[in-house]
This record gives structure tokens, C-alpha cells and sequence, in this order.
């Protein structure tokens, strides 16, 4: 090995003693002065004389406990009808790194402490300011269970939705980068996401953008910023998933709450949605930025079948002598009137997630954090070393590296915490039949006394043909009027190939209220090769979303619709056809001929040939080109003499 | 300074492992790939994802990183909702290995896995935006093992149920492999049926080719899962995985050894094996040699002693500093900059004249409905018109035709 190949590796080093110092000298703020005489003292190695040294051996040192800007929680949830929602949530935030987009050489200074070193490069590479990334499976059941977590703005539609926000000097650059940005992405989360093209992609002006304090920063001021998002609804979501968002995070499901994600669990689920969200935050002042990311794995299992699966892994029938029978009905071997799930509970996450918990993070300013949200006659203990303890908000820190086990015990799992009431609810039907049109019909219901204002969001692929001119409504109420209900309409038609149908409507839903829109479309015939292999299975068409702004932010989807095109026939049959039409042809063919022809003898053949033959023929049109020359010539003689 | 001990130490070992390494005459490859594809979709196919990701466990196992592994997997069955056990694939009834485990990376998976796409994954012909690991980055050091599986027959591999690679295909993208130096020797091995007409237009050097089955002759499926109601593994590959359990890290079984466990009595098939293009003896070819990951280090510069390096350590600790100084200036620059770039904030998202073309803010439907019905209204009436100006008009010109006419 050559000695040049060591000095990179020694000046990284020196380099991110130096950053470091950077950040543990918050005090020093006012003066760059300073933070260059650390720079010197540092890589000149004289220690002793600074008490920034000092400081800045810290963080190398590991005397002192580490505190990165990483935080981890997981609340658990019992919900109605013995369902257990486990949210694992993970905060965390890059190392500072300066703007400059000339000198690329920068970035070279930045290190990673516990924000995933591959995310920064894909957002600066793209200039992509916001990033959203949901996997969603499942089903909520809103009616049971309420709200959706964090009001619907963590989870997604069916399969894989993305969208973000892209600093670009036009809307060409933007489509651009938004392309790199989709096709890295599928690199990194082994999903199909670069199937995100053009004709998937929406440019939302109502939806999607963000909170209304929260600006974007912009590092050219002659840039704009876009919002763009696709969907791909027919992406199923497993562990290769999973894998990314585990790696992604600097526990690496070695320690902390993160040691609890296993795939068989996470899937094994009536809902899971795995989200990540990054944002740049920059200050003004500085022209320092940094970003912020948060990863939420959540899903909804039930806790009954979820303990039977880890006892018998192959859900059959129970066996006679272990069946709960009512015994007020007769019962014998024979008979059973099964009695309802029992009301008492008592169950350990371990049960449920297959391991324990292997302790903290131990990264983070504060530790991980469990949070069991149940009403008070449910009984929540944490177990370490054979001993249990227990807390009076049932929260729980976990500050060393031993396994911990949480326990919940209740003797009636019918009362949970009540669940908040979604504002709205929102379904989507395809109607119609046949292969050559259909409608859309989409229900909106507002239980509540207050009117709920929201903007309903649909992008629908460019194979729907959609006739806005049949928009309806219907309603038992004869006053709702469409101008009643819908207050503003952005639409932008789609495109064959090219872009999708994006309709956006402000809406406002009077209280106590249900009704109907609905619209018809047509079916488009594809190109052979647009068909994927399974064309009959249907195109799954994505999600709409009903982003609620009054009387509170809340988001709710729709589910994702299977809508079944005209398919040509790819496989035996058609063979099949093509082959039998085929000798039916040459067998008709050949009978056709020998009954159609006439039959002669030789010398007829020879004598019609002679009279009608090739060589007739052309001393025909000879003499006719010779009378025809000679007739000319009679012609101008003629003309000459007039004249 | 400790750290030039530990180099110059770094540096002997080298030298040493590469002597050794010659003296030894080992394999000359120093990377090792994979490329594992099933090509069929639909969920009673589980066997070839079963085959494929038995392969996929068994290369990680043996020491290739998932970053050099190349996983295509035409259909999700680990998550179908047919699948009795979500998350979990298994090759074998008793289930005892769950071969999804916890952490998998596919590469390509369901539409993804085209003929296109794994023509272009062997010959590295992409798009600027094509991220790097879903790329086959070989070089002419790297060893390459490709493994396929599903339905195929002579001469032919059927990708999705939708579309077919040829035997000839495949011949030219390793040819064009090789000529792109993009492998050092090349393993093939397929378990379809028909599977050796696949590697019987091969032409490339170095490459070595396992099939399945003969011509007119079927590859058959192993047993199944009674419980999942679908067969598991096939039989080439089951008695591959077999004779693959009982190799680790340091096997010195050879490839020779591995072709010679198939028999017709395990495999119901008569296997084929393709060494024409391959120089080596068979039983000179460590398994290990495509099935691990072999961390021979080669020196940057071998001409280079360590004496030089003593010599040179003065200066280049000097010139160590220099950089340092200069980068660190360089560094202070940027910061000392005046011109600091300026951040701004902007509330102003899609505000892009381009997005709001074409579409309508306010779609009012009673003003397009009075516009119809006027229209409606209108025409009647316009067309009254024009008929009755049509009429003149004819009368017109028949009246001065007639003119001229007489005037003739």
C-alpha cells in the first residue's frame, strides 16, 4: 500500500475532530476567530493548553454518555375488539453542512452521526427540500378504531406514495430530478418506485403542501420550489421493505425499541404503514442548514390470533377438549355454542413481537421511550432482570442495555381508551360494467354537528377517460345542490401516456350529512406492450385523499379501486383460435378452389393461352400502340390543315 | 508515528498474501458476484421464488454482501395473502428455515423483472438515473455466478408468463460481457426445463454452464407443503442446496465434486454441464471460487518496496501537513467568504404558470350548461340561414352559367 492512500484517511480524521468542534462549542457562536484556533489545535495535537480540547474529547473519548440528536419512542394502543396499535417512532437530525452549491468539495466536511449517511446525498444530488415516503397495507378500520395515528398523516394509501418538494429553476428541471429522485429511492427502499413517471405524476396546488408556518428554504433565490407526488398502488409492501428502514436507522435493530421489527410481526397484521419524512430546516442567518427525518414503522395486529400464531403457527381449528363452550346451551362432544372471546387479558410484547426489547438506544439526548395508552383499570408493567416495575402514566424510559419486556394485563380488553371520531368518511366505488366505460362514485358522510371543509384529492391514471360533464350528485336532501358542496375545482385533463387526470376539489360537507359525486369515464385500449403480465388481474387505480383543514387537520384515504380493462387474449386460446382459423382456412381454401374452378384438357388450355395467354395479350396492346401512333399522326395532319 | 508502523505492516502482508498468492497459482479473481433470478409470476409458482432465495441465502452464507448480490424476484410471495406464514418463504416442508428471514434486499422485483432489464443488468447499459445497487458492477477481476429458474423450454426461458428469453440472448449478452471485461470466469447455472439448450449457443471464454435438464426432458419439482398447498423446491436445486449445506468459507470441494453428486436417480433429469469455453480443470475449481467472496488483496503498485516508502515518509509526512494545510485554508475560505450564499424561504409551492395551463379554477357547470343550450338554440336558426343563402347562391351561379353559356 502506497503512503498517499493514507493521507484522505488521516485528513477525514483530522477534518472531523475539527467539526466537531464546531458543534460542541455553542457558546463560541459569535466568532469563527475561534472555532479556527480549535481547528489548528487540533490537528496540531497539543492538547493541554485549551479547554475546548478538553471538551471536544468528549465526544471521542466516550467518557461521557453520547447525545446525538436521535430520539426513539413506541406507544402501544390497545383498541376496540382486542386490536393492539404498536407505533415505533424515530426522530433524528443531520450534522450542520453549509449551502454552497459551487463548491461541492463541502460536503466532503459533513459526517454522519446518526442521520443515514445514503438519505443527504439523494437530497442534495436532487435539491429536493421535503421528502414523503409512505408504505402502506391494510386495512383501517375508521368505524372501530377511529382516527387514523397522528391524524392520518403518517400513513398512505395502498402500496408505495411518494411526494416532494424539489427546488428547480423550472418545471422541466423539477420533473427531472423528481426521475433521479424516484429511481435512487427505489434503490434504497427494493421497491419498484421507479416505475414513477410522468404519467403518474401530479403537481398538487391545494394538497399536500405544508404547514402553513412552515416555509421552505430556497438556496437559489431564482429557483421555485415544486410539489410533486406519485403513487403506485399494486406495490405489495414485505420485509425487503422493512430491511431499508431498519438499516436506515443508527440503532440498526441492535438495540432500542428497533430490536422489536421483525418482518413476520410487522406483516402479520390487519394494517401497517411504514413512513419517512425529511425536511431541510435552515437558518437564515447562518446559511447553515440541516435535516430532520422521521420514521414511523406502525401496525395494527390482533392481539388474540398474533399469541395463537406464536403457540401453533398453522392456524387450524381448535381441538374439541380446548374449545370454550357455553355451558348454559348443552354441549357434548358432539355440539358447541362457542362463548366470545374472553374479556381477560394478559399478554407481554415479547409474546407478540417474538424477542425483547435489547434495552435502549443509549444514542440519544433522551432515552427511548415506551408509552402504553390504556384507561386505568389496565395493568402496565416493564420487566428487567425477573422484576417488574410500574409507573403511573405507564411510560417507560429505557436507560441501560438489559432486555426489557413490557406486560399488559386487564380483566376487561373491551374498554380501551376512547378513540377520536374521524371528521369524515370517505369511500370510493368503481360503477358500471362492461369493458368499454364506467363511473367513479365517491361517498362523503359527516356524522358530526359541524360543517368539515376539506379538499379532495384524486389522481386518476390516463387510461380513464373521465367526462366531467356527468359529474352528479345525489343526495336524499334535494337542496344539495354540486355549487353547494364543491367550492372551487382544479383540473388538469390528462394526457394519453403522458400525464394523469389531477382533480382537486375544495369541498365543504354540511354537518350530519351523506352524499354521493359521482362521474363517468371511459376505458382505454392499451398497446400490447403496455400491458403488464397479469392484465387480468386488473389496473389497481390509487387512493383519493380527503385532506380535512376544518375543524381540525386530518387526512383520510380512500382505498385503492381494481379496475378491470379489456385485456387481449395472450395466451392458449388465442393460439388456439389463430391455429384452428388457420387450417379451416386451407381446408375451405382448397374445397372452395375444386368446386369454383373449371376443369378443361390440355389443348383447351393451349388454345384459350393462344387467344388469351401473356403473348396474345401484348401483341394485342402493340397493335393498339401502333393504331393509337398512326391516329395522332392522322390527328395533327388534320389540325394543320384547319389552321 | 504508530500509524506508519502499522501500514508498513499492512503493506508486508499484502506483499506476502500476493506471493502467496502466486506461489499457490489460486483463482486471479478478486470479487465475487451474483446475479439470481426467477422469472415467473403468480403465486403457484413459489418454488422458483423458493429456489431463488435458497440460492440467494446460501451465496450470503458463503460470504458475498447483498451489494454484491443482484436478487431478482418476479412475484412477492413472502407477503401474498395466499402465503399461510407472511413474511416467510420456505424451500422444504418441515420449514425449519425460513429463507426471507429478517433482513432481504431484492433488487428487482415483480414488473421489474423483464427480459429487458436482466439483458441490461448483464451488459450495464443503463440510464444516468439507474441507481448503483441495482447495477452489476463487475470488473475483468470479478467472478460471476448467475443462477435462473422457471419455465422454459428449448432453446427458451419464459420471463412473467408474458414474454421469453432465447439460448442466443443470453449467448451474446456474455459475450458482450466479456467483451466489455465485465468477468473473470463466469459460473451458469439453470434449473428450468430444457434448462442445458440454454447454454448451447454459449461462445464467450471462461464460462462454465449447469443445467438442469436435456433436451425434450423435464425439470421436475421436489415435494410439497401440504399446508401451503404448493410445491417448494425443485429438484435440481434441492440436491444443489443439499451438497451446498456441507461447504463453508474454507470448502476445498471443487466444482468437479458438485457436478458428480448429480445422479438421474436424485435429479429424475439428466444434468448437463458445459466446460468446453472453460480452461481450468473442473476439479481444480473451488466451489468457493463463485460461491464466497474471496478478499484477495492485490497492491496498488507492486514495484513499490518498502524501502521506498521509508524514504518517502519524510517527505510525505510533509506533504501530509501541506494538504491538510491546504484544505483546512480552503475550508477557513469558505467560511470567511463574504459572500455567503444566501438562504431564502418560500411559501410560493407549484406556483408554476405551466401546472395551472389547462386547467379550470372554477368548472361551472350552470354557465356551460345556459352556453349549450344557446348554442343548441343558435343552431336551428344558422342553419336556416345558410340553407336559404346556399340556395341564392346555386341559383346565382346556375343563372351565369346559363349566361355564359348562351353568350358561347
Amino acid at each position: 500500500m502506497r503512503l498517499q492512500n493514507w493521507i484522505p484517511v488521516l485528513l477525514l480524521a483530522a477534518i472531523v475532530t475539527a467539526e466537531v468542534d464546531f458543534e460542541v462549542n455553542p457558546v463560541d457562536n459569535e466568532t469563527e476567530s475561534v472555532q479556527q484556533d480549535v481547528i489548528d489545535e487540533s490537528w496540531n495535537a497539543e492538547p493541554g493548553e485549551s479547554s475546548r480540547i478538553t471538551q471536544s474529547s468528549k465526544f471521542l473519548s466516550l467518557e461521557h454518555p453520547i447525545e446525538y440528536n436521535f430520539r426513539e419512542h413506541l406507544d402501544l394502543t390497545p383498541l376496540p375488539n382486542n386490536f393492539l396499535l404498536a407505533s415505533f417512532q424515530f426522530y433524528m437530525q443531520s450534522e450542520p453542512f453549509g449551502i454552497d452549491r459551487d463548491q461541492h468539495e463541502s460536503s466532503e466536511y459533513s459526517h454522519h452521526t446518526v442521520f443515514p449517511k445514503p438519505v443527504g446525498p439523494i437530497m442534495s444530488q436532487t435539491n429536493t427540500r421535503q421528502l414523503h415516503l409512505r408504505f402502506t397495507h391494510g386495512l383501517w378500520d375508521s368505524q372501530e378504531w377511529g382516527q387514523l395515528p397522528h391524524n392520518g398523516l403518517k400513513s398512505g394509501g395502498t402500496g408505495v406514495e411518494l411526494w416532494a418538494i424539489v427546488e428547480a429553476p423550472s418545471k422541466e428541471e423539477a420533473l427531472k430530478s423528481w426521475i433521479t429522485l424516484a429511481n435512487s429511492l427505489s434503490g434504497l427502499f427494493c421497491a419498484s418506485i421507479n416505475f414513477i413517471d410522468t404519467s403518474k405524476t401530479t403537481f398538487p396546488v391545494s394538497s399536500f403542501l405544508p404547514k402553513e408556518d412552515e416555509a421552505i428554504p430556497l438556496l437559489n433565490q431564482s429557483n421555485h420550489l415544486y410539489l410533486m407526488r406519485a403513487t403506485l398502488a399494486n406495490e405489495p409492501v414485505c420485509t425487503e421493505n422493512l430491511t431499508p428502514f431498519v438499516k436506515l436507522l443508527p440503532t440498526r435493530g441492535k438495540s432500542g425499541i428497533s430490536s422489536l421489527l421483525d418482518g413476520h410481526k410487522i406483516f402479520d397484521s390487519n394494517w401497517h404503514s411504514l413512513s419517512i419524512d425529511v425536511n431541510t430546516v435552515c437558518d437564515e442567518s447562518t446559511a447553515n442548514c440541516h435535516f430532520v427525518m422521521e420514521e414511523f414503522i406502525e401496525t395494527v395486529v390482533n392481539v388474540p390470533n398474533a399469541l395463537a400464531r406464536a403457540d401453533r403457527p398453522i392456524p387450524k381449528p381448535l381441538p374439541g377438549d380446548e374449545l370454550r363452550c357455553d355451558t348454559n346451551r348443552p354441549h357434548d362432544a358432539f355440539q358447541c355454542f362457542p362463548l366470545p372471546q374472553s374479556k381477560e387479558v394478559s399478554f407481554s410484547i415479547s409474546k407478540l413481537f417474538g424477542k425483547k426489547i435489547r434495552g435502549g438506544s443509549l444514542l440519544g439526548e433522551q432515552s427511548s421511550k415506551i408509552c402504553v395508552h390504556v384507561p386505568s383499570h389496565w395493568d402496565v408493567m416493564i420487566q428487567v432482570d425477573e422484576s417488574y416495575f410500574a409507573t403511573d402514566d405507564n411510560c417507560f424510559d429505557l436507560n441501560n442495555n438489559k432486555p426489557h419486556d413490557v406486560r399488559l394485563e386487564t380483566t376487561d380488553s373491551k374498554s380501551v381508551l376512547p378513540s377520536k371520531k374521524t371528521p369524515i368518511y370517505v369511500s370510493r366505488a368503481l360503477t358500471g360494467y362492461g369493458q368499454d366505460r364506467g363511473g367513479l362514485r365517491s361517498v362523503f358522510r359527516n356524522p358530526s354537528n359541524e360543517a368539515v371543509e376539506l379538499v379532495y384529492f384524486e389522481s386518476l391514471p390516463w387510461f380513464m377517460g373521465v367526462y366531467l360533464s356527468s359529474l352528479a350528485i345525489e343526495s336524499d336532501d334535494p337542496e344539495l345542490t354540486l355549487d353547494s358542496v364543491v367550492k372551487s375545482t382544479f383540473y388538469s385533463p390528462a394526457r394519453d401516456r403522458e400525464r394523469p387526470t389531477h382533480l382537486e376539489r375544495a369541498m365543504i360537507i354540511p354537518p350530519n350529512t351523506a352524499f354521493a359525486i359521482s362521474f363517468q369515464f371511459d376505458k382505454s385500449l392499451l398497446k400490447y406492450a403496455e400491458y403488464p403480465p397479469d392484465a387480468n388481474h386488473g389496473f389497481e387505480i390509487e387512493a383519493a385523499v380527503a385532506a380535512v383543514l376544518t375543524p381540525e387537520r386530518y387526512e383520510a384515504r380512500t382505498s385503492s379501486l381494481l379496475l378491470s380493462l379489456s385485456t387481449p387474449d395472450f395466451s392458449m386460446p388465442y393460439n388456439v383460435i389463430i391455429l384452428t382459423s388457420t387450417v379451416m382456412g386451407l381446408a375451405f381454401g382448397t374445397l372452395f378452389n375444386l368446386i369454383s374452378k373449371q376443369l378443361i384438357t390440355l389443348e383447351e388450355a393451349d388454345k384459350i393461352l393462344a387467344s388469351t395467354g401473356p403473348r396474345a395479350k401484348l401483341l394485342r396492346v402493340k397493335a393498339k400502340i401502333v393504331n393509337m401512333l398512326q391516329g395522332n399522326k392522322n390527328k395533327i395532319i388534320k389540325s394543320a390543315k384547319y389552321e | 508515528m504508530k500509524l506508519w508502523g502499522y501500514q508498513a505492516l499492512f503493506f508486508l502482508l499484502c506483499l506476502a498474501s500476493n506471493v502467496i498468492g502466486e506461489a499457490i497459482g489460486t483463482a486471479t479473481h478478486t470479487n465475487n458476484w451474483a446475479v439470481l433470478v426467477s422469472t415467473s409470476r403468480f403465486w403457484f409458482n413459489y418454488r422458483h421464488m423458493a429456489n431463488v432465495l435458497s440460492m440467494y441465502r446460501t451465496v450470503k452464507r458463503l460470504g458475498i454482501p447483498d451489494s454484491q448480490i443482484i436478487l431478482m424476484l418476479s412475484d412477492d410471495v413472502a407477503c401474498n395473502p395466499r402465503n399461510l406464514f407472511p413474511g416467510s418463504v420456505f424451500n422444504n416442508a418441515d420449514r425449519a428455515l425460513d429463507l426471507y428471514g429478517e433482513s432481504v434486499e431484492v433488487d428487482y422485483r415483480g414488473y421489474e423483472v423483464t427480459v429487458e432489464n436482466f439483458i441490461r443488468l448483464l451488459t450495464d447499459r443503463w440510464d444516468e438515473d439507474h441507481p448503483k445497487s441495482k447495477r452489476l458492477m463487475t470488473d475483468e477481476n470479478s467472478n460471476v455466478f448467475i443462477y435462473l429458474t422457471g419455465h422454459g423450454g428449448e432453446d427458451f426461458l419464459k420471463f412473467q408468463d408474458a414474454e421469453e428469453i432465447a439460448s442466443h440472448d443470453i449467448a451474446d449478452a456474455l459475450a458482450q460481457m466479456h467483451a466489455k471485461k465485465r468477468y473473470n470466469e463466469l459460473f451458469f447455472m439453470i434449473d428450468t426445463c430444457q434448462a442445458n439448450t440454454m447454454f448451447s449457443k454459449f461462445y464467450s471464454p471462461n464460462v462454465i454452464a449447469v443445467g438442469s435438464s436435456e433436451l425434450d426432458e423435464s425439470s421436475y419439482s421436489h415435494h410439497s407443503d401440504v399446508e401451503l398447498g404448493v410445491a417448494v423446491v425443485d429438484r435440481f436445486t434441492y440436491y444443489t442446496l443439499g451438497f451446498m449445506e456441507e461447504i463453508d468459507k474454507n470448502s476445498t470441494l471443487t466444482l468437479r465434486d458438485l457436478f458428480d453428486s448429480y445422479t438421474f436417480e436424485k435429479v429424475h433429469s439428466h444434468v448437463g454441464v458445459r466446460t468446453d469455453l472453460y480452461p481450468r480443470n473442473l476439479s481444480d475449481v473451488l466451489i468457493t471460487d463463485f460461491f464466497g467472496n474471496v478478499q484477495n488483496l492485490v497492491p496498488d503498485d507492486d514495484r513499490v518496496t518498502a524501502g521506498a516508502i521509508k524514504k518517502n515518509e519524510q517527505d510525505s509526512d510533509n506533504t501530509l501537513l501541506k494538504l491538510a494545510k491546504a484544505k483546512h485554508d480552503e475550508l477557513t475560505k469558505q467560511k470567511n467568504d463574504t459572500t455567503i450564499p444566501q438562504v431564502t424561504k418560500s411559501n410560493l409551492i407549484n406556483n408554476d404558470e405551466a401546472i395551472h395551463q389547462g386547467s379550470v379554477e372554477t368548472y361551472n357547470i350552470k354557465l356551460v350548461k345556459v352556453l349549450g343550450t344557446l348554442l343548441l338554440l343558435l343552431i336551428p336558426s344558422l342553419l336556416k340561414y345558410f340553407s336559404y343563402a346556399k340556395t341564392n347562391n346555386s341559383k346565382l351561379t346556375n343563372f351565369s352559367l346559363y349566361n355564359e353559356h348562351t353568350a358561347l
